[in-house]
Formats: C-alpha cells, sequence, structure tokens
C-alpha cells in the first residue's frame, strides 16, 4: 500500500466559505420545499453549481480529483445527490424531503471534518480512479433518489413515483456496472486482483446484485400485483447503500479502500 | 435437473427441457430474483462473519482466494458453502433465461442492439462467475524480489534488472510517482524496456501473469566478477559466474570505515557447498581456476515487485468488456430521461 496522503498545500480560507455556501443554498431549497416544492429546485440547482466550482478549486489546489480524505468524499457524495436531484427533480414534499434530508446530512458530514487539502497518495493516481469513485457517488445519488420516491410512493401511492424508481434504479444499476468496471481494472494494477475480500469490495458486489434484482423485478409476472416491492427495495437499496459507503469504513476495521 | 441424464446436452436441450412443463420455473425472472436477494443475504452475512474471523477462520482468505474456504472447513465458512448451490442455481437461470430470450427474439426479427443489452449483461456475469472461480481456485503467489542493477530471476518474466529509478517527491517529500525502468530478459535472451510503477505493474497474458511495485528504495549490493563476467547480487540472490551458482548470504561490517564484507555460498568440491566471507578485492577459486573477485560492495537503487499469477484476471477483463458494452446498448433504454 502506498503512504497516506496526509498533507497537502496551503488551503484558501475562502474554500471553506464556498462549501458553506452551497450548504446554505441546499438549505434554502430545503426551506423552499416546506412552502413551496416547486421553488426548490433553482436553490438546488445553484447549490450544486457552487458545489461544483469548490470541487474544481480543490482539484485545482492539489493537481487531482479532490476525492482524497473525508471531507472530500462526503461532499463529492452529497454533491452526486444533488445532481440527481436537480436532473431527476419532482416538485413533491414527500419526495424533496428525503433526499434534501439525505443530502443536508452528508453535507453536515462534510463540515465537519477538518478542511486541509490533502495529497492523493501513489495509489490513487490512476485514471481509473477518478472514474471509479464519481460514477459510484452518482450511483448512490440515483439509488437515494430511487429511495426518496419509495418513500414519496408510500405516501400517496401514486403510479408515477413507480416509474421513477425504475428509472433511478436503472440509471443507478448502469452507473455501479460502469464503476465497478473501472474499480475492477484498478484492483488489477495496484493489487493484482480484480476482486477482493475486503469489505468495501464485498459490499460494491452486494449492491450490484441488489441493483441487478431490482432492475428485474418490473419484468416479474409474480409481483406485478405487489407493487409495494419496488419501494420496498428501493429504500433497502437506500440502506445497502449506507452500509456500503459509511459501513464499512467505520465498522469493518482494515480495508484496502482506507488511505489514511 | 435435465443435465443430470445429458451431461453433454446442448443448450438448446436444456431449454427444451425447461421450457413450458415442470422446469419452466428454473428461467423464471423469479427464481433470479429469488437468486439474487439470497446473494445479496448470504454476502452480507460473509463480510459481518469474515470481519469477525479476520484473525482466526478467515486468516489466511484475502484477495481473490477461494481456496481458504476449503483448505480449513469452518462453521465461520457456512454462509460461502451456501452462496455456491445459489450460485450455481443463479447462472443457470441466468444461462437459460438469456438463452431463450435471444432465440425468441431472434426468431421475431428483432435486430436492433437494444434488444439484446440484458442478454449481454447477463452473458458478463457468466463470464465473471467463471472468472471469480479461474481466479479462487487457480491464482498463485509467486513471492516477492527485489530487483537491482544485476539480472535477477522474476518468475513468470524471465530475468528482470533495474535499470534506473526515478522518484517525483511531493512539497512534503511523499513520492508523487515512482518511474522504475526495468529490462526483461527472456528465456530466447531477447531484451526488452519496460516501466513499472504505482499501478504500473508488469504485466503479461492480460494481466494473468503480473508483478507489482511493492516497495522501493536502496539496498546493499556486491558488484562480483570472473574475468569478462559479473553480475551485482543483493542479499539472498544468486547469479552464474564462472559457470557455477553464486550466492550471496549476508553482509557484515569491515573496520568501522564503512566498508562491508560479503558472505558468499558456492559449490566446492564434490558439489558440497562452500561458504566463504569476501573482503572487497578478495578472490576465491572457482571449480574451473576461474578467480572470483568481490570487486566491491555498494548501495544500488532497488524495487521489490509482488509477482502474481492470476489466470480470473483475463476472463474479469472480458466480463468487464461485455459488461460495458451490455451498458453502451442500454443507452438508448436509458437516455429517454429521468
Amino acid at each position: 500500500m502506498g503512504p497516506p496522503g496526509v498533507t497537502g498545500p496551503p488551503s484558501p480560507a475562502a474554500l471553506a466559505f464556498v462549501l458553506q455556501g452551497a450548504a446554505a443554498l441546499y438549505l434554502v431549497a430545503l426551506l423552499a420545499t416546506l412552502l413551496r416544492p416547486a421553488w426548490a429546485r433553482a436553490p438546488l440547482a445553484l447549490g450544486a453549481a457552487l458545489h461544483v466550482g469548490w470541487s474544481l478549486w480543490r482539484g485545482l489546489l492539489i493537481g487531482f480529483l479532490p476525492l482524497t480524505n473525508k471531507t472530500e468524499s462526503f461532499a463529492g457524495a452529497a454533491l452526486a445527490v444533488a445532481l440527481v436531484g436537480v436532473i431527476a427533480f419532482r416538485p413533491a414534499r414527500a419526495y424533496l424531503l428525503p433526499l434534501l434530508a439525505v443530502l443536508g446530512a452528508a453535507m453536515a458530514v462534510a463540515l465537519s471534518f477538518p478542511q486541509g487539502l490533502h495529497w492523493p497518495p501513489p495509489l490513487m493516481r490512476t485514471a481509473w480512479y477518478p472514474a471509479h469513485v464519481p460514477l459510484s457517488f452518482l450511483a448512490y445519488g440515483a439509488w437515494t433518489a430511487a429511495a426518496a420516491a419509495g418513500v414519496a410512493w408510500f405516501t400517496d401511492r401514486e403510479a408515477g413515483w413507480l416509474s421513477l424508481i425504475d428509472r433511478l434504479g436503472l440509471w443507478g444499476f448502469a452507473l455501479w456496472s460502469l464503476s465497478m468496471i473501472c474499480g475492477g481494472v484498478w484492483g488489477v494494477v495496484a493489487w493484482g486482483a480484480w476482486f477482493l475480500w475486503d469489505p468495501k469490495v464485498v459490499w460494491s458486489v452486494i449492491l450490484w446484485f441488489h441493483a441487478s434484482t431490482f432492475v428485474h423485478l418490473r419484468l416479474t409476472p409474480s409481483l406485478a400485483a405487489r407493487p409495494w416491492v419496488r419501494p420496498a427495495l428501493a429504500l433497502l437499496g437506500f440502506l445497502l447503500v449506507l452500509v456500503a459507503y459509511v459501513g464499512t469504513s467505520f465498522f469493518f476495521g482494515r480495508s484496502s479502500h482506507a488511505f489514511g | 435437473m435435465p443435465s443430470a441424464d445429458a451431461p453433454a446436452a446442448s443448450g438448446r436441450a436444456l431449454v427444451q427441457a425447461a421450457g413450458p412443463g415442470r422446469w419452466e420455473w428454473l428461467r423464471s425472472q423469479g427464481l433470479g430474483v429469488c437468486c439474487g436477494l439470497a446473494t445479496v443475504l448470504l454476502l452480507a452475512i460473509g463480510s459481518v462473519v469474515m470481519a469477525a474471523t479476520r484473525d482466526g477462520a478467515s486468516a489466511g482468505i484475502g484477495l481473490d482466494d477461494l481456496t481458504g474456504f476449503f483448505l480449513r472447513p469452518s462453521l465461520a465458512h457456512l454462509w460461502f458453502y451456501a452462496l455456491i448451490p445459489v450460485a450455481a442455481l443463479y447462472a443457470l437461470n441466468a444461462l437459460l433465461a438469456t438463452w431463450e430470450t435471444v432465440t425468441s427474439r431472434w426468431r421475431a426479427g428483432l435486430r436492433q442492439p437494444r434488444a439484446y443489452a440484458a442478454a449481454v449483461m447477463h452473458l458478463a456475469f457468466l463470464v465473471a462467475l467463471l472468472a471469480h472461480l479461474a481466479g479462487g481456485f487457480l491464482a498463485r503467489e509467486g513471492g516477492a524480489w527485489v530487483v537491482s542493477e544485476g539480472w535477477q530471476p522474476l518468475p513468470a518474466f524471465g530475468e528482470a534488472r533495474l535499470v534506473s529509478l526515478q522518484v517525483e517527491a511531493l512539497p512534503n517529500g511523499m513520492p508523487r510517482e515512482v518511474h522504475a525502468a526495468v529490462e526483461l530478459r527472456g528465456a530466447d535472451g531477447r531484451v526488452e524496456a519496460v516501466e513499472v510503477g504505482y499501478n504500473r505493474p508488469l504485466s503479461a497474458g492480460w494481466g494473468n501473469r503480473l508483478a507489482l511495485l511493492s516497495e522501493f528504495g536502496q539496498v546493499q549490493v556486491a558488484r562480483l566478477a570472473s574475468g569478462d563476467e559479473g553480475c551485482a547480487l543483493a542479499q539472498e540472490q544468486g547469479c552464474l559466474l564462472g559457470g557455477e551458482r553464486i550466492e550471496l548470504l549476508a553482509f557484515a561490517e569491515q573496520g568501522g570505515a564503512g566498508d562491508r564484507q560479503a558472505l558468499v555460498r558456492r559449490t566446492g568440491a564434490g558439489g558440497r557447498p562452500e561458504v566463504r566471507w569476501l573482503r572487497a578485492g578478495e578472490m576465491l577459486a572457482l571449480r574451473n581456476g576461474r578467480p572470483l573477485l568481490l570487486v566491491e560492495t555498494a548501495v544500488a537503487p532497488a524495487v521489490l515487485l509482488r509477482v502474481r499469477e492470476t489466470p480470473g484476471n483475463p476472463i474479469a477483463l472480458m466480463a468487464a468488456a461485455l459488461l460495458a458494452i451490455g451498458v453502451g446498448m442500454m443507452w438508448r433504454h436509458l437516455s429517454r430521461g429521468l
């Protein structure tokens, strides 16, 4: 394993304000959702734009994709949720509130960690890493939105949510498949194996199997009369994402994905 | 199972056997969903059990290994033993469902690639399972090898020597990139120049054989000569000089000036190994009367390469290509927007 990326270039004070600005705009989106959900899209999009700017600035300062520490990781996950929220926007409280709650929680965690910059460790320096992680986060975002749509379906039982759940599930599956390909190739060049008995990798496989199962639900005749199954499994999918993303880093001990 | 009476049955025969009637469930969506959820559950249990038994029953199971589950059978591996029939049933289900879908769609005149996207992804899944089997049961660790300025055997790659080592450092002194220029010499004597670094292993056979950079730095080497021949050896390395195999066993301080002497082993009279300390400039007579001279001891750049033979990698690469093609074929479906 390479040495951990524990230090980096100085972090300009304004950099932290940019992320806080994005968080403030997300908060405005949350308040707008409470007042009139259709108003939430603009502050959500502006927050995401500012958030992208923050990522680009950090990336320029370290000369690499800014996904080298926990701040950047949680901020990256939050950005993915925000982007999916903007693209798959639906002006409904039951959908937006859980989505923005997850976004807010990820932002709060990102802001709670030290904001310093880290150089990436040598093992991250491959084209496969900058492809693998953003694709993963976008898949997380799609599945989070699918779970939010699941909450909305359990709230009002409208068929439109099922269609959104299916499409988000399929997008998550496609993005996750591409992410697994990039991660697998990275595993080969970095560790010599495309699969490792490592909690993060095993849970990545779990997510892939859950997602691939999920995309078959709509086509399963015996489930046609049970529309609750897809929203329920979308919610389960979100729980699996939480374990894969957060749980494996904190509760499963050593991991090849721990870079210091 | 239909294949029990006809092990060499064709795919068509299997599908016919699993067609309308009592075996139809084998290719049903419902079975696929059940197998998928069972796989999720068993892997989730397995991840917890493996983390809990990392220093016990699961201690020897690393990378993509599957043999460890069988070499030391344990109740802790029950989840894995249960996963085997589930995965087998899942694979059979995917195979039969894919065959049925592809043949019926083809017969119906469907020619658009997107109609076969799911089939390609199912195929990727089946190939990935094969990759797991090949990697899990046939992968071999080839050990870690110090490669410095002298030619050294590197299993699966012939012989290797380090030509130069460049380390790009970050402002804080940490390595940013490592460029190790290495020469490989095959059995036919042909020399090939390659570069090794982080995420840039030596690779042959589409990843079947790999030599991965594990460490880099400097090592003590002994430069030995016999007539026109010469070699440089780090500790525990050997080479052929004057028709004899010479091995370097150890270094030791020689006086207080930092000079070192080297402990070398050669095959002595009667085939018995002879071990001798040599100082710089000191000679030793080989069997054929030729001298063996320790020219000097020096510090030289070196890399530590971990050799791995893993036949699962090329198959996994094929699965990855199929999966990427499958996702590409799904694009029309995906691009309908959210």
